[in-house]
């Protein structure tokens, strides 16, 4: 047999058996005990002593605290940075010192006094000061990143959304160093709580003036404004580079791969529980699910969808119900451009489309309100996953009421409504309009078919196109130009306070209502009310207004508010939930990994 | 011709093709308008407030040819911009992402090759007989697998079922701390090549290790166009005089068909394999997605669902030199292996 093989056939089995060679001994390699399971498959392994690993799919878009906005930039600076108060554990309005031993509150001049704590290094080597804290604040302000997360300091220290139209005299007051206090000043009583929670966000974080300065940062005076005054995107240093208080230090950006945190040995707490923490980039489900179950992975991120592929697997730590501050509604654009617009059929109520002021018609909206099947949605697109808020105020805010007045799937009262509107025209001649959703979110396409069916249901001349449309590419210009008609979208919490859901979605300048035509100077004006009530019971009684004013006007489909669920190898433990901090593994420095 | 100048003149060829493509596809972007350009930096609902602005800071919204010359000024100045998908400068992404790609061109190509090769000629040798059948319906089926399907099938089979027998990624948690770490020197970021630089025969294995899978999925979907390839070429060859007078010479039907037939039924297959050596290292966007082998191919389709206009040229820039590199080496290599073909002026 051996002389019919040519040389290269040779080469190709000797390949062949090499690749066997090397793949054989792995197979025997983990030298873990491995046990069989009675339930739900064989045991997951135990690995990575000492290392927690998740996988998940964010990818950092910068490490610099006054430019990050997004989740997973976010969880990063959490773990290297840290804030002068922080949340108590799960609560939203309790706190616990970090780089601040006190704070003390002085309503006469409206200032927070925070005394700075000794001893803190920084990760290259630096003392932490009162003169970082307020480098560190007024750094982001001046810097102001455009879409960046400084509009929530404006406005509690200078009533303000952005460093255009301030000087820095304006910021510099703010913040002042007392001895070994750092001293704000705040433009209005109201935001007392809020100022409080805003800081404990990543973009509170301190940075070393110092070592800032030594890289080329912000110099700390005026004439260097210009320089750093919403620098392009990539070209600060601390873009890139780390350098914090925290229990971890960065060890490596392998942008785009993973995301390397070790532990820092002069950390002031109790060293960290773990030596690294490894964040890496898997976009891919099947990958992500095999290396939790192959114990490569501590955490893996879960999508809704695959949670069936999952739950069965008894060797897994699952934590249910975790009631996460954000919530996905449908919005109803009340005056619509109708130039150029390829979602509104005709334009005209005739049956083939509808006019730009469609929604303005309150019956229509509360007919749709009535129409959209919640239990359902909640039942079968969320799995059970989440609740449905009545409001934008979503529970676990303070001001959520449990018994505001909401909607229910009700077809007879939809009906009685769309019966109504325009004053019977649109029962008589149907509708026909596109509603849009992002594509690739499955979940909202899902819900906008429920209302489209149901409403079809009411009168088969009441026609709704789903249609997805890329996120940046296709809904948004809609958007900004006024022409999406009605279009699903979501939003999750900056800080725990009702003010941050009602002012996006009910004030004239908010992120949602504005697009959709929604709100008044009156609306404003309460909203404002609340937010500035000194007295806890007045404000939580204008809250309450507020979500009977939601109830009232029905402007949107409020659709669900995710509870969401967590999904760990059974080594790791001492996980609690808290909807504030950023990413989804949790409070890894109270978190623990052992083969117990 | 000269094989320098023959070099020299395919070298400076590139320069209009490198602003061909690019002029194409700075075009192609620019039909997008500019707030669907700006998307890039804003990704959540929240910073829509600040679009104006970021169009107006980026330059968004200037004509084509402002844009492009600045674009174009740049890159003289040795800067390709910044890919706002990885937060790199472009330049960066592609030294960061290239070795991983590189890694599973340098052994997937030559399995490819050598296997096509070897059941091409195998299969014109037992032409119309069991053996040719079997291996073109293996070359159907190699060709016709949805590379997701086989990737994930593999995955759940040999990582999943066989408990982590073959892992995703490209070194194991441990051995990756160990190597971003002294004394290990990372010499090209190829893991397997740095671990022999290195003597460092566990990281040499565990990379092979992560390799073997995404390297085997890459084979069996591109070794088919090769043997098909190398099959048509072989029978071709076969079919020659000069075969004729080596049976008539009595040579055994072993040598005659793997020395006098395939050497020359090779010349096209040489052309075909520099192309999937370049369509590799220039990524493959599935596998290296569900291996999270992360290489060039997965950074520039994340660039060009996002928009990422700098990417996608620095992207289009290192495409454009790969071909004209790999073609130059494929011309080269034609003068080996036939003494006929001259550089320039094809067969004499």
């Amino acid at each position: 047999m051996s002389k019919r093989l040519s040389k290269l056939g040779w080469i190709v089995i000797i390949a062949l058996l090499t690749l066997a060679l090397v793949a054989f001994p792995a197979c025997t390699q983990t030298g873990e005990e491995e046990e069989e399971e009675e339930n739900g498959g064989p045991a997951i392994p135990y690995k990575n002593d000492g290392i927690f690993v998740q996988m998940t799919i964010g990818e950092p878009e910068t490490l610099d605290p006054a430019a990050s906005y997004d989740n997973a930039s976010g969880e990063q600076i959490d773990l290297v940075y840290e804030t002068l108060v922080d949340y108590d554990r799960g609560a939203a309005g309790d706190f616990v010192g970090q780089l601040a031993t006190d704070w003390v509150w002085n309503a006469a001049d409206l200032t927070w006094t925070f005394t700075i704590r000794q001893g803190v290094k920084f990760h290259e080597g630096g003392d932490l000061s009162p003169e970082d804290v307020e480098y560190s604040f007024e750094r982001a302000m001046i810097y102001d990143r455009l879409g960046g997360p400084t509009w929530m300091l404006f406005e509690p220290l200078l009533l303000a959304g952005e460093y255009a139209g301030l000087t820095f005299a304006d910021v510099d007051a703010t913040v002042e160093v007392d001895g070994n206090n750092v001293v704000f000043t705040l433009a209005d009583a109201g935001y007392t709580l809020i100022w409080l929670q805003t800081i404990c966000g990543g973009w509170g974080s301190i940075v070393d003036k110092e070592w800032c300065i030594a890289n080329g940062e912000w110099d700390g005076t005026e004439a260097d404004i210009p320089n750093h005054y919403q620098q392009e995107d990539g070209t600060t240093y601390l873009w890139t580079h780390m350098n914090g208080t925290g229990p971890w230090k960065l060890n490596q950006w392998e942008h785009g791969v993973q995301f390397k945190l070790e532990r820092f040995d002069d950390y002031w707490r109790e060293p960290a529980p773990f030596d690294f923490v490894i964040s890496q980039l898997v976009e891919e489900w099947t990958t992500r699910k095999q290396a939790l179950l192959a114990g490569d992975a501590d955490f893996v991120l879960v999508d809704k969808m695959y949670i069936p592929e999952i739950e069965g697997v008894a060797d897994l730590l699952k934590i249910k119900d975790l009631g996460e501050l954000a919530v996905t509604s449908m919005f109803m654009n009340q005056d619509i451009e109708t130039e150029d617009n390829d979602y509104i059929g005709t334009g005209q109520l005739d049956g083939n489309g509808i006019p730009g002021d469609f929604f303005s018609d309150p019956d229509v909206r509360k007919g749709f309100l009535y129409a959209f099947d919640y239990e359902t949605a909640i039942r079968d697109i969320m799995l059970d996953e989440g609740i449905t808020p009545p409001s934008p105020i979503v529970e676990g805010l303070l001001g959520y009421n449990p018994d505001a007045s909401r909607y229910t799937y009700d077809l007879a009262k939809a009906e009685e409504h769309l019966k109504a509107a325009w004053g019977g025209q649109v029962w008589e001649k149907g509708f026909k309009f596109t509603a849009i959703y992002n594509s690739g979110n499955d979940m909202r396409k899902a819900a906008m078919e429920i209302l489209a069916e149901n409403l079809f249901e009411i009168n088969n001349k009441f026609q709704v196109a789903v249609v997805g449309l890329p996120w940046g590419t296709g809904m948004v210009p809609l958007l900004r130009s006024y022409r999406l008609v009605l279009y699903a979208c979501g939003w999750g919490g900056d800080y725990p306070h009702a003010h941050n859901f009602v002012a996006p979605f009910m004030s004239t300048y908010g992120t949602f209502s504005k697009f959709m035509s929604y709100g008044s100077a009156e609306l404003d004006a309460t909203i404002e009310a609340a937010l500035l009530e000194l007295d806890p019971e007045e404000q939580l009684d204008k809250y309450y207004e507020l979500q009977q004013i939601w109830y009232d006007d029905a402007p949107a489909i409020m659709c669900w508010q995710p509870t969401g669920r967590r999904w760990f190898t059974k080594y790791i433990h001492g996980f609690f939930f808290n909807p504030m901090i950023p990413g989804d593994a949790g409070p890894l420095y109270y978190m623990s990994k052992s083969a117990s | 011709m000269e094989l320098r100048s023959y070099i020299i003149r395919r070298l400076l060829l590139l320069i209009p093709v490198l602003l061909g493509v690019t002029l194409f596809i700075f075009g192609i972007t620019m039909m997008f308008s500019p707030t669907q350009r700006a998307m890039l930096y804003v990704r959540d609902a929240k910073q829509l407030a600040d679009l104006p602005a970021v169009i107006e800071r980026y330059g968004l919204d200037q004509p084509f040819v402002v844009q492009y010359g600045t674009w174009l000024g740049q890159v003289f100045t040795g800067n390709l911009g910044y890919s706002k998908v990885v937060s790199q400068p472009v330049s960066d992404a592609i030294i960061q992402f290239l070795p991983a790609t590189l890694e599973l061109a340098i052994f997937a190509t030559p399995l490819i090759i050598l296997l096509g090769i070897l059941l091409g000629t195998t299969a014109a040798a037992h032409k119309d007989r069991p053996l040719d059948h079997g291996t073109r319906v293996a070359a159907i089926l190699g060709w016709s697998l949805p590379t997701f399907w086989l990737g994930l099938m593999l995955l759940m089979i040999f990582y999943g079922f066989l408990r982590g027998f073959l892992p995703p990624g490209r070194l194991s948690v441990q051995i990756d701390l160990l190597v971003n770490a002294a004394p290990f020197i990372r010499y090209t970021h190829i893991n397997t090549i740095d671990a022999i630089l290195n003597l460092d025969g566990p990281v040499f294995l565990d990379a092979l290790r992560h390799l073997v899978l995404p390297v085997v999925t890459l084979s069996v979907v591109n070794v088919a166009f090769i043997m098909r390839l190398m099959r048509s070429s072989m029978l071709e060859s076969l079919g020659k005089g000069y075969i004729l007078t080596a049976r008539a010479k009595g040579l055994a039907e072993r040598v005659v068909v793997n020395k006098h037939a395939r050497r020359n039924a090779l010349i096209p297959v040489i052309t075909v394999s520099g192309y999937v050596f370049a369509a590799l290292a220039n990524g493959v966007v599935i596998t290296e997605t569900i291996f999270n082998f992360k290489g060039i191919g997965w950074w520039a389709w994340q660039s060009a669902i996002n928009l990422d206009i700098s990417s996608v040229l620095g992207f289009a820039l290192f495409n454009a030199v790969l071909f004209v590199l790999v073609n130059l080496v494929v011309d080269v290599l034609y003068t080996r292996v036939d003494p006929r073909v001259r550089l320039g002026q094809g067969v004499q």
